[in-house]
């Protein structure tokens, strides 16, 4: 902390704060105070512990790759250009972010479920996405979007059109300007936000359990994981919740850590 | 390549058209909101207008009765903005090496070039830096060598010196005039120096629309707009042409010799300096009564400011005459400083 910058804030605030943050700092503590550290190695490593934690992985970096992949037009559109309706466009695509994730479930299998609106023509040809690991990423990718779009779109127009503006003069393509201008002014934002969505696939419960079920190997990743073995296994249960918070941690921890560090490179 | 323009943008009031000879540069003075970036804009092809139609050297860069319109990276036109506007993530001869580079050259080439382009603007030893290293005047070289490395065949130049220290324009002012010679430019500027010492020609823009034009020096030596005169800093005398001189609009008269025909708009300029301030009716013609504004100190002289003329007087000269806002004065102008033109 900078000691020369004056702050003025009233003790109580710092109070309140210090406790909102013991509000969140509890629960996880409370966690680690119930691990079974003796058999901890053993229950992270059993087969089904290792399935789930592995199809999440897999999953999830599936799914934020295809958040880029739509993600990155997608807020491009949203942030340089003016459409008849684009509010409306904006709230729906950022509606998952807010939905609760039983109902995204619910709406993907109405689409891609068997008897779905495109699931039924699907299966016709011989292709079943509901209750696969395709199914997964698709959740997934459905609740995790919304991240990297509102993210990059705020970027993107922060950054404004000067830049482009004098690489198209100087003959470059609208792609090239993508490419070479664009994309690399956004990167951190990119970066950050695919974070966001990576972490948020990987905590993807409601939409998969409903969309995607629960099949070892298949479509059962570790958050799903995790709540089986609560009812047979609270030691493992509570292991693996572990282990998921490491990961997340670690997540948060390299946004934080990226973006300021990419920042400064600009302007130092 | 010549260029010929001609657009309108009815929501700004952007009515213009001109003409830049092929290696002439031309300066476009006027006011803030006259239309000089709007112009530079839509010949980058960075905004559309309403009507209109352009072309360089022969192809055409919009004719919007056809709906023809070239984007702005087949336009081969560079524009040089106030700011350099480097791209942060690159480094100088990066910078310089993208316009080459999106031509479709080759990175050893486009390499180069840059090198080439750097050293021309003896900005040789920045080409490692990041554009944050670099202070205001190096930052601009490099945005003048990344505008001319694709080899635009047209250059925009958008008050390129005016964000810089007063210390480094000289030497940039001094680099513009060896790039530009021999080059087809515009040069958007507030500055009258920049005009003087770049530009062949010189266009005033007011609300949109052309005031005048003409040879640099024609048009700073004999202004016809108010806001040209104040550039040139000379006051203006506008009104009809007399026998002896022309009378102004509200039957003041001024004598000098001139050229033009009788009844017609005329115009004359006179410096500050020429002008001197009594306090009693002096002898002669072109004895001006006039209320004193205002006073500012430029310099070694004092500005008295009446409102439709100024004077410059010695400090000691406004101290001994007691001048002040308000204070009616006698202005009077030699008739030899008094050279009465068409307008």
């Amino acid at each position: 902390m900078d000691r020369t910058a004056f702050s003025g804030l009233p003790r109580w605030v710092i109070a309140v704060a210090i406790v909102g943050a013991a509000f969140v700092l509890l629960p996880l503590v409370a966690m680690v105070t119930r691990v079974n550290w003796g058999g901890f190695v053993a229950l992270v490593t059993s087969a089904s512990s290792v399935d789930a934690l592995l199809l999440s992985l897999r999953t999830s970096l599936a799914a934020t790759a295809l958040c880029v992949l739509f993600g990155v037009p997608m807020a491009l559109l949203l942030a340089r250009t003016t459409f008849p309706g684009q509010r409306v466009v904006r709230t729906i695509v950022l509606l998952p972010l807010v939905l609760p994730p039983v109902i995204g479930g619910i709406a993907l299998l109405a689409a891609f479920g068997r008897q779905g609106l495109i699931g039924r023509p699907l299966e016709a040809l011989g292709l079943s996405i509901a209750f696969s690991t395709v199914a997964v990423v698709i959740a997934q990718t459905f609740v995790a979007l919304p991240f990297l779009v509102l993210s990059l779109e705020g970027a993107i127009r922060l950054a404004g059109t000067r830049y482009e503006a004098v690489a198209a003069t100087l003959g470059a393509r609208p792609s090239t300007v993508l490419r070479r201008i664009t994309l690399p002014l956004v990167l951190p934002a990119l970066l950050s936000g695919a974070v966001l969505s990576f972490a948020r696939a990987l905590g993807e419960f409601g939409a998969t359990l409903t969309f995607a079920g629960s099949l070892q190997g298949v479509t059962r990743t570790l958050p799903l994981e995790i709540y089986l073995q609560r009812e047979t296994d609270p030691d493992a249960a509570v292991a693996l919740s572990l282990v998921l918070v490491v990961v997340s941690l670690v997540v948060v921890g390299l946004t934080l850590r990226t973006a300021p560090a990419t920042r400064a490179r600009f302007t130092a | 390549m010549t260029l010929h323009l001609q657009a309108t943008v009815a929501e700004r009031g952007f009515d213009v058209s001109l003409d830049v000879a092929e290696g002439q540069t031309l300066a476009v003075l006027g006011p803030n909101g006259a239309g000089k970036s709007t112009l530079l804009s839509i010949l980058a092809g960075l905004l559309r207008p309403d009507s209109g139609r352009a072309d360089l050297g022969g192809d055409s860069l919009f004719d919007l009765t056809s709906g023809h319109w070239s984007p702005p990276h087949r336009r081969g036109i560079s524009l040089l903005a106030q700011e350099a506007l480097l791209f942060p993530h690159l480094t100088a001869l990066e910078n310089v090496a993208f316009g080459p580079r999106s031509a479709g050259r080759s990175r050893a080439e486009a390499r180069a070039s840059a090198h080439r382009w750097l050293a021309a603007v003896e900005a040789a030893e920045l080409g490692a830096s990041r554009p944050a290293q670099l202070s205001g005047g190096q930052a601009q070289r490099v945005a003048i060598a990344r505008a001319l490395a694709p080899e635009p065949r047209l250059l925009l130049l958008d008050e390129p010196l005016a964000a810089l220290d007063v210390a480094v324009a000289p030497t940039l002012r001094r680099m513009f005039r060896t790039v530009l010679a021999g080059r087809t430019a515009i040069v958007v500027t507030h500055e009258v120096l920049d005009a003087l010492t770049l530009a062949d020609r010189v266009v005033v823009l007011g609300e949109g629309k052309i005031v005048e034009q003409g040879a640099t020096a024609e048009v700073l030596q004999r202004p016809r707009h108010p806001f040209t005169a104040g550039l040139a800093g000379l006051n203006l005398l506008t009104g009809v042409r007399t026998a002896t001189g022309l009378r102004m609009s509200d039957g003041t008269v001024v004598t000098g010799a001139g050229t033009g025909t009788l009844g017609a708009p005329a115009a004359a300029a006179a410096r500050p300096s020429a002008i001197s301030v009594q306090l009693d009716r002096p002898a002669g013609a072109n004895a001006f009564p006039v209320t004193v504004q205002d006073l500012e100190p430029r310099g070694d002289s004092v500005r008295v400011r009446s409102a439709s003329m100024s004077a410059d007087i010695s400090p000691g000269r406004a101290a001994v005459l007691g001048l002040g806002p308000g204070l009616p004065v006698w202005f009077s102008l030699p008739e030899d400083e008094v050279a009465v033109y068409p307008r």
